[in-house]
């Protein structure tokens, strides 16, 4: 396993990039609706979910379950059927990460996790509204 | 903004499937009862301005790679599961 921290822009096999399309855009960001998503985008762990909408927009990813094992939400209907995930092995999970300066740390929203079917292509942002789980929840710093 | 007067157990109809009830009154807070179709979402406002601010905080342009990000890396990496990585051996 390397641990090389790779600039976001290479060091990625073109191959692995997948095309996303969330019909509904982000929460509160309604015209992010279509992104690459590019794995190792700073070691193995994070991928870099690249928006083709807005040049400005990337974001880093990661897998919530890494992050907190015990994590687990239901996916209702509203949510759920846009997705069509009759099939939970379709489903992939993923959290967005917020680089923050006032302290330096890295946090993951886990509030608002982007649950994506990965058969279709197509995703969602979920609100996990009764969970507890914190939008900025601490990885370091 | 289309602006209602309700009282207690008054009633609001939504796109003639969305129901909202007045339940209760006490003080400053009024208590909803909400009924809908299971596909539509409901949610304070609140959180989904939580979520609409950090996925604003986190969108940054592609081209920095902040170290702390490199940390972050190896403190994700470390705790997966030995299976996934065939790196250290428990």
């Amino acid at each position: 396993m390397t641990n090389d921290r790779q600039d976001a822009t290479t060091g990625v096999d073109p191959s692995q990039r997948r095309a996303l399309v969330f019909d509904d855009g982000l929460i509160g960001c309604p015209d992010w609706r279509h992104f690459v998503l590019e794995p190792e985008a700073a070691g193995p762990a994070i991928q870099l979910l690249r928006s083709l909408d807005e040049p400005d927009v990337a974001l880093y990813v990661a897998d919530p379950f890494t992050i907190l094992p015990d994590y687990e939400f239901e996916v209702g209907d509203a949510d759920g059927s846009p997705l069509d995930l009759s099939d939970p092995g379709d489903a992939l999970v993923l959290v967005i990460l917020t680089v923050r300066n006032d302290p330096d740390s890295v946090t993951a929203n886990l509030l608002g996790p982007l649950v994506v079917n990965v058969r279709t292509g197509r995703g969602r942002q979920l609100v996990l509204a009764e969970s507890g789980y914190s939008a900025q929840h601490p990885i370091v710093g | 903004m289309l602006v209602l007067s309700r009282k207690v157990d008054q009633t609001i109809v939504i796109q003639h499937n969305i129901t909202i009830k007045i339940l209760e009154i006490t003080g400053d807070r009024v208590k909803l009862g909400i009924n809908a179709p299971r596909d539509v979402v409901i949610l304070r406002q609140e959180l989904q301005d939580e979520v609409r601010q950090e996925n604003l905080r986190a969108a940054r342009p592609s081209t920095e790679v902040s170290p702390l990000l490199g940390a972050a890396a190896d403190a994700l990496a470390r705790r997966r599961a030995p299976s996934t990585t065939n790196s250290d051996k428990v």
